[in-house]
């Protein structure tokens, strides 16, 4: 029924999904942790940065990996304008934490809705592939489509180095301060009205990137990126609300299981998994079964 | 003396409301159909969103058991119309209740349970979707309804007691109750409010209507699968009605429903997908400069008037 070979080749599926989903979700993990607001158009950014790579590719004929470098820097800048149009008149108007949570909530939801239809309406619902390093690998009688690989090694890359730039470099210290002690941060000197613009512009910088990458192996069409939302929402739960590494590993074991999942119980039944597991796992998190400090 | 004008305003369009199978086409009274059906889910959700706090964004998987059970008794066991229509409000009641058990018994972050009633619809849209027995993506043809001014006087009786329900809990201890979670959650729970209890209380009373409604709409529409009984947009513009028009209010959701189900019967024929555009274009312009909602607005316009 399920041989080494087909067994290893769900694997790597799973794998490769699991560190896009990683890497998404660590950019929602970023947001969330500095600026407490949970965005709900993350997964619609990733969906934008797919396009974008894809008119890019068709257009200019640049690869994705170039197009990923290109919309990084671009999607910072669309981050930290979304955090100056939508979230900072919210701060502004109430700063308590819980208000303004409730408020971006919406206000991100109503983000989501507009970057959505908007796609549907100018691009249309037709869905748009890109072919790039399809060749196949192959080792030890595997045969993987080098752009999966090429998917995997990125992620897996670019997650080591956010890891890489929190822990190791004064600003990424400053960040992590933030997310930990608000209060704490501003009496070291650091101004959280800036680390929310970073953290922001960080974040979709990362779905830029995982966007761009999805693009490869997804068909892109503009409602992709709910699902993205809805997944890197998992994973960060899964993975620990301030952890990076906790993140990219939650994301690959989600990933892997998603694989297996679909391959016993059908396609169909991969997102019920997904929200099971996460209802699971809220439940048990507040009954307290999972601790390591961790609050939910 | 202002209440005695408010009183005979209801009456005025109670009658109004109740004649209007006998006066209008039966495209206006469709038109209404569909008015009714967003005033009673905006209006539903309102009372779990708009008191304790607590935003549910897939209050359509209720609406979507409300559909199914209608249409699972009528079809499959042969029951009688009223009894389905009872079932399926039981149903969605136990759903909720269930629901609640698991999620609002300790605190948990709002958007947490945002997301996971957004799940929740995609879940069972999908488990319904792929299961034999619940008809898979075929769904259920239905016995047509014998009337379509039954359709509108059950969802007109439906929205009433929608509205009524609000305003009993607006005024009462409960509404206090509910009021002081949306404030502060822990400060209630170390009052002694009994904030599980309440929550979970309200969110069944808010369950009751969509399945109500889901089971005339199902008959009403003839024909049900899971993409169009739990399809999100339902419960998105429920959202969207709500927040535009004052969340947290009595009539609030019903002034938002009913100009927001004007605008998406002028927009949707003409451009497909501009009227989610709008509402969100304007939800977001709602929230970032009047929160209240287009009653607070009102209000403001209205104090400035009589100053």
């Amino acid at each position: 029924m399920l041989d080494l070979q087909s067994l290893a080749q769900l694997l790597i599926f799973g794998l490769t999904w699991g560190g896009l989903f990683a890497l998404t979700a660590n950019g929602l993990n970023l947001i969330n942790g500095v600026t407490n607001i949970l965005n709900l158009a993350h997964g619609e950014l990733v969906m934008l940065s797919a396009y974008t790579m894809f008119w890019l590719f068709t257009i200019l004929g640049l690869s994705p990996i170039l197009s990923m470098l290109a919309s990084a820097p671009l999607f910072f800048l669309i981050g930290m304008a979304i955090q100056r149009l939508v979230v900072y008149p919210i701060i502004k108007a109430d700063p308590r934490i819980d208000r303004v949570e409730r408020a971006s909530l919406i206000v991100f939801f109503g983000v989501l809705l507009f970057i959505q239809n908007s796609a549907l309406l100018i691009w249309s619902a037709d869905y748009r592939v890109v072919t790039y390093l399809n060749e196949p690998l192959k080792f030890w009688k595997l045969s993987i489509a080098a752009n999966r690989v090429v998917v995997l090694i990125v992620a897996l890359m670019v997650c080591f180095m956010l890891h890489f730039f929190l822990k190791n470099t004064f600003l990424g210290k400053a960040i992590r301060a933030i997310s930990q002690d608000r209060e704490a941060g501003m009496v070291l000197g650091i101004n959280p009205t800036y680390m929310g613009l970073l953290s922001f512009g960080l974040g979709t910088a990362l779905a830029g990137m995982s966007g761009s990458l999805a693009g490869m192996i997804y068909v892109i069409t503009p409602t992709m990126g709910f699902i993205f939302t809805i997944k890197s929402f998992i994973v960060m739960l899964i993975g620990g609300l301030g952890s990076t590494m906790g993140t990219l590993v939650a994301g690959i074991c989600l990933g892997v299981f998603e694989a297996l999942g679909a391959f016993l119980l059908g396609e169909g039944y991969k997102e019920a998994i997904d929200y099971i597991v996460l209802l699971l796992f809220i439940l048990l998190m507040s009954k307290g079964y999972i601790f390591r400090g961790r609050t939910l | 003396m202002y209440s005695k004008y408010k009183l005979l305003l209801v009456v005025c369009a109670i009658t109004i409301l109740f004649s209007i199978p006998h006066l209008a086409s039966t495209y206006f009274i469709s038109f209404m159909v569909l008015l009714l059906m967003y005033v009673t889910m905006t209006e539903s959700w309102n009372m779990l969103a708009g008191y304790t706090g607590y935003l549910s964004l897939g209050h359509s998987v209720f609406f979507g058991v409300g559909c199914y059970t209608f249409a699972l008794a009528v079809v499959k066991l042969k029951l009688t119309y009223i009894l389905a229509l009872i079932m399926s409000g039981i149903m969605a009641a136990l759903l909720a209740l269930a629901l609640g058990f698991i999620l609002m018994s300790s605190r948990i972050r709002i958007a947490y349970f945002a997301v996971l009633t957004l799940g929740l619809n995609e879940i069972l849209k999908t488990i319904v979707a792929n299961s034999e027995a619940l008809g898979s993506s075929y769904g259920f043809t239905l016995p047509p309804m014998p009337a379509l001014s039954l359709g509108y006087y059950v969802c007109l009786i439906l929205a009433i007691s929608s509205i009524l329900v609000t305003i009993a809990i607006e005024r009462s201890k409960f509404g206090i109750g509910l009021k002081s979670i949306l404030e502060d959650e822990e400060v209630a729970d170390s009052i002694g409010v009994n904030t599980s209890k309440y929550k979970i209380y309200v969110f069944v009373l808010s369950s009751l209507f969509p399945g109500f409604l889901g089971a005339i709409i199902a008959w009403n529409w003839s024909y049900i699968d899971p993409y169009l009984a739990f399809d999100l947009t339902f419960s998105i513009d429920a959202v969207m009605m709500g927040i535009f028009g004052g969340v947290g209010t009595v009539w609030g959701p019903v002034i938002g429903s009913i100009c927001l189900t004007i605008i998406i019967e002028l927009l949707w024929v003409r451009i497909p997908y501009f009227h989610a555009i709008i509402f969100s274009l304007l939800v977001i312009l709602i929230v970032i400069k009047v929160p209240g909602g287009l009653i607070k607005l009102a209000e403001q316009a209205f104090s400035r008037l009589t100053r």
